[in-house]
């Protein structure tokens, strides 16, 4: 055991993670040259063009240090999003150490920071890294002075490195072996694992992926998950090759590896929970175990609705593989039978919206990403709310109350202003600020979650410049004067187009939706009123003016062909429209209000 | 059998701002290689051999920019083949390049119908469209007609053109009216990709747009013109028959640089490349050999483009099956919206019907 180090590696995005995690892979042998596929980590397709990793990955490494004696490395690639801080905990609690990547030119991120709390509050050594020292902008003293003022943590020796371009990556190797401390456990102890994730396999069933802290794993034995209670007999053990498994007799105290039952489900393997031996059960589970919730809920609609059992089918593959995608199904006057499905976050539900497209070919709708809503009726009951359409009558509800995040934004220092005022405008409520360097600062705001899902991001990008980083925990829930706000297309509410507001905001956001559908949806042979309502009360209102004329003059020389074609792209537009009364509403317009442009 | 032949003659002496059409100026050297390559193409066409035709439309381009000479081959050329007694013979033409020597030399050649391309009566509008005749060339050109003997001439009118104005356009009709025609056109402007107005200008107002068109109907109604077609409008006796054979889907050929034909329910169309048609390298193209679905559609949509409309009975012959049985749910739609009305057997576009006529139209399709 004081062999193994086990250890995983927090980054911001596109500080390097994933060019470490395959440059130690490439520098311990266990790939050749030609072998190396880019980035062997991040599996997904879409991890390599988001540089993310959605999912957690790990490798076992072999490496023979300068005092001679060989070590097991166990690298747990970890999730690099806010969306998943959970899966990062978990991840982080089957290690003993984390290899804290920081660019050298960047300096320390919102990211990084959110990531190397949790690893401190699971008491793991940091080591850090200073990484892209090679760069012409790089400022490694700069950022070795950002991690120990913000951070607090000693850096002086990080090593420098540079993962791309393959400098010191031999430092890191010895300063693992060397400031992560081997596991501790007892292999005579009752079997006690971690698991950290776990994938559906077609053959296999739920491949699990585990760290075990006391006793062994090995086929053939009947084991019990804690908190599910569910007990599986073991049929195959094993650890990670790079991108391979490779089975073993055992797994025992210290070591970090999977195993198969024939488990049919990802939701009977929930990430935290504890691996025990069903006959000899561990006294008590690991601390820290969570069911995975989702905090943001949208409808999907297939665009063609002959594609509803596809997308029914696609959810359920993806849900295989991702126990925190939830899905039931919903019917929308406007968008007809679709899913109303629920997320980690905004990056989960675009990452499965995107895999949805693009993997399975369905074209989507999606509906406004809505929060959940604490709803406490006069009657003494309790709602919590994820879909607009099921808010009660007003007169119904005694109070309402929001989640609301803690959002740490990391910019320079020029753009604070243009920060505070957008954050002012997102009702964020100001807690500090603090200066990381003379040109950067770290603000911190406690702001309503439905401000943030909403454009956010794109717009604090935008107002800096590209900037700023941002990163937000849940805190809870605070009372808020919100209301429903429902879109009336020719008189009729478009119940996919409803969205809960916070009342201060709702005209605002009326307006600016009524004035975006009307360059969506084409003209009609009668005019179209836009309108925005709260209850009865109408709050905005714009107009689609009636189409006077749409006839082609002239046929040249009998070519009928070029007319119909014209015929045709008029016809197949209206295909692809939704109907909503006697108004033909384009897709493109459903998700047009997703995105209003600041101004 | 009735056949009508349409006759490209791709040149112009100038072209137009407004046009996208197959058609090029400054060609003079390629005229007698394209004239070779034509009357090559008509004496080996086919369909022409059994024909009875019954219209012949020389149409461009601007085909009287062409020496009479070559006008000339090309109704000797056809003369070959069995042209009906009293057929339809048109040319299209421009004030500016017809002379009275020309117009002598049409009528000697059979020609009987002329088709003038006036557009405005406004020197500024003829400006902005690239027109290199004045409004006065127009008057000496109609006059010079009549007396070469010509009496079913027809004007070709634009409006909603940039600037214009409705006083302009009662103007321009007004004229029109005057020259004692049978036959004018007024096509309301489509400002296509391509063309320098593509650039420079941006469609009227729709609402003054329509005023134009309705006081063109208003106008040419009190003076004796019944608007049979969308866009055409004719004295008692003189629709276009060679126009009505494309909406009511008679079979034609055309000859020429991409010239389209209709011939026993197949369409087909000519290169479009002007090399490869002087060198006779010209196999039909784009063939498409409509299926009784297409042919319905067309039916319809080509039907209801005249004013007559449709025949209710006319369909059950010619397809077996009542046009309510596949359509009814589109025509009781547009009739209760105003768009389509039904009068005598017959389906047709209302007014507001024929400004809307896309909508109704593509949902046939």
């Amino acid at each position: 055991m004081d062999n193994i180090r086990n250890f995983s590696i927090i980054a911001h995005i596109d500080h390097g993670k994933s060019t470490l995690a395959d440059r130690l892979i490439q520098k311990s042998g266990l790939l050749t040259e030609r072998e190396m596929q880019e980035q062997v980590l991040d599996n997904m397709d879409l991890e390599r063009e988001r540089g993310i990793t959605i999912k957690a990955q790990a490798v076992r490494l072999i490496h023979t240090a300068a005092d001679g004696n060989e070590y097991i490395l166990n690298l747990i690639d970890t999730p690099g999003h806010v969306d998943f801080n959970y899966e990062v905990s978990r991840s982080l609690a089957a290690c003993e150490g984390a290899v804290l990547v920081v660019d050298a030119a960047q300096g320390v991120e919102a990211q990084t920071l959110a990531n190397v709390y949790l690893a401190i509050d699971s008491n793991l050594e940091i080591l850090p890294v200073i990484n892209k020292i090679d760069l012409p902008s790089a400022n490694p003293e700069g950022a070795i002075k950002e991690i120990e003022d913000v951070i607090g943590i000693p850096a002086s020796d990080a090593p420098l490195i540079s993962a791309k371009n393959d400098i010191n990556i031999a430092e890191v190797f010895e300063k693992l072996v060397e400031v992560i401390p081997p596991p501790k456990g007892h292999i005579n102890k009752p079997l006690k694992a971690l698991i950290f994730d776990s994938f559906y396999d077609s053959y296999r069933g739920v491949i699990v992926f585990m760290r075990v802290f006391d006793g062994l794993i090995k086929k053939g034995q009947t084991v019990q998950f804690m908190a599910t209670g569910k007990k599986f007999e073991v049929v195959e053990v094993g650890y990670f090759g790079p991108g391979k498994y490779i089975p073993s007799d055992t797994l025992s105290a210290g070591e970090v590896g999977y195993f198969t039952a024939s488990i049919k489900n990802v939701a009977d393997t929930q990430i935290g929970d504890t691996i025990t031996d069903a006959k000899n059960p561990a006294a008590e589970a690991f601390p820290g175990y969570k069911k995975v919730q989702p905090m943001v809920y949208c409808g999907m609609f297939p665009a063609d609705g002959s594609k509803y059992p596809d997308l029914r089918e696609a959810l359920e593959k993806l849900q295989l593989n991702d126990a925190a995608l939830l899905f039931d199904p919903e019917t929308s006057v406007a968008l007809g039978f679709g899913f109303r499905c629920g997320f980690l976050g905004l990056l989960h539900l675009e990452v499965v919206q995107e895999r949805l497209e693009r993997e399975y070919n369905i074209d989507l709708v999606t509906t406004a990403p809505s929060v959940i809503y604490k709803i406490y009726l006069t009657d003494g009951t309790e709602i919590n709310l994820s879909n607009p359409v099921d808010m009660p009558d007003v007169t119904r509800i005694s109070r309402m109350e929001e989640p609301i995040v803690k959002a740490e934004i990391i910019l320079p220092s020029e753009h604070i202003g243009a920060i505070m005022e957008l954050c002012q405008q997102r009702r964020g409520e100001y807690i500090g600020m603090e200066y990381l360097e003379t040109t950067r600062a770290v603000l911190t705001y406690e702001m309503p979650l439905n401000e943030i899902i909403y454009d956010f991001f794109d717009v604090l990008k935008s107002r800096s410049r590209g900037y700023a980083s941002f990163d937000y925990e849940l805190i809870g829930y605070k009372e808020s004067t919100l209301c429903k706000l429902d879109i009336m297309v020719n008189k009729e509410v478009v119940d996919a187009l409803s969205f809960i507001v916070h009342t201060s905001t709702a005209y605002e956001r009326g307006r600016k939706i009524c004035e975006k559908l009307t360059k969506e949806i084409p003209r009609h042979q009668f005019e179209i009123p836009i309108q925005a309502a709260i209850g009865n009360k109408i709050i905005a209102r714009e107009t689609v003016r009636a189409m006077r004329k749409d006839v082609l003059a002239k046929c040249y020389g009998g070519d009928i062909t070029r007319k119909k074609k014209l015929l045709e792209k008029q016809k197949e537009g209206k295909k692809r429209m939704r109907q909503i009364g006697s108004v033909e509403v384009p897709q493109a317009a459903f998700m047009s209000v997703l995105k209003l442009d600041e101004d | 059998m009735a056949l009508s032949v349409y006759v490209h003659i791709p040149f112009c002496e100038k072209k137009c701002n407004y046009c996208d059409f197959n058609s090029f100026a400054n060609m003079e050297e390629h005229y007698e290689n394209y004239i070779d390559a034509l009357v090559v193409e008509i004496r080996n066409c086919p369909e022409l051999k059994d024909s009875n035709i019954v219209t012949i439309f020389i149409g461009g381009g601007t085909p009287s920019v062409l020496p009479s000479k070559y006008v000339c081959k090309i109704m000797n050329t056809l003369s070959s083949f069995k042209i009906a007694e009293d057929a339809e013979i048109t040319i299209e033409a421009n004030p500016n390049s017809l002379t009275r020597e020309k117009l002598l030399d049409y009528k000697s050649f059979g020609i009987n119908r002329l088709s003038v391309g006036l557009q405005a009566y406004q020197e500024h509008l003829l400006k902005i469209m690239g027109r290199l005749h004045s409004a006065k060339d127009f008057l000496i050109c109609i006059d010079a007609a009549h007396s070469a003997g010509f009496s079913n001439i027809s004007a070709d009118l634009i409006f909603a053109l940039p600037s214009q104005s409705l006083d302009n356009w009662e103007e321009s009709l007004n004229a029109a009216i005057r020259a004692n025609l049978k036959h004018i056109s007024c096509y309301g402007l489509t400002i296509e990709e391509n063309t320098p107005f593509y650039n420079d200008y941006k469609p009227i107002d729709e609402n003054i747009d329509r005023q134009m068109y309705y006081r063109a109907v208003e106008l040419l109604a009190a003076h004796g013109f019944s608007q049979y077609e969308i866009s055409n409008f004719a004295k008692e006796n003189f629709p276009s028959r060679h126009n009505c054979a494309y909406w009511e889907r008679s079979n034609y050929i055309g000859v020429g640089l991409s010239a389209h034909s209709l011939y026993n329910n197949v369409r087909f169309e000519n290169t479009n490349n002007l090399e490869l048609y002087m060198k006779n390298v010209n196999q039909p193209q784009n063939i498409i050999r409509l299926t009784q679905k297409d042919i319905m559609e067309e039916f319809i949509f080509l039907g209801l483009r005249m004013m007559k409309g449709i025949s209710i009975e006319e369909f059950r012959e010619e397809f077996g099956t009542d046009i309510y049985n596949i359509y009814g749910d589109i025509i009781r739609k547009n009739t209760s919206n105003g768009l389509l009305e039904i009068e005598d057997n017959r389906i047709k576009l209302t007014q507001k019907g024929i400004d809307l006529s896309n909508i109704v139209l593509s949902e046939f399709i």
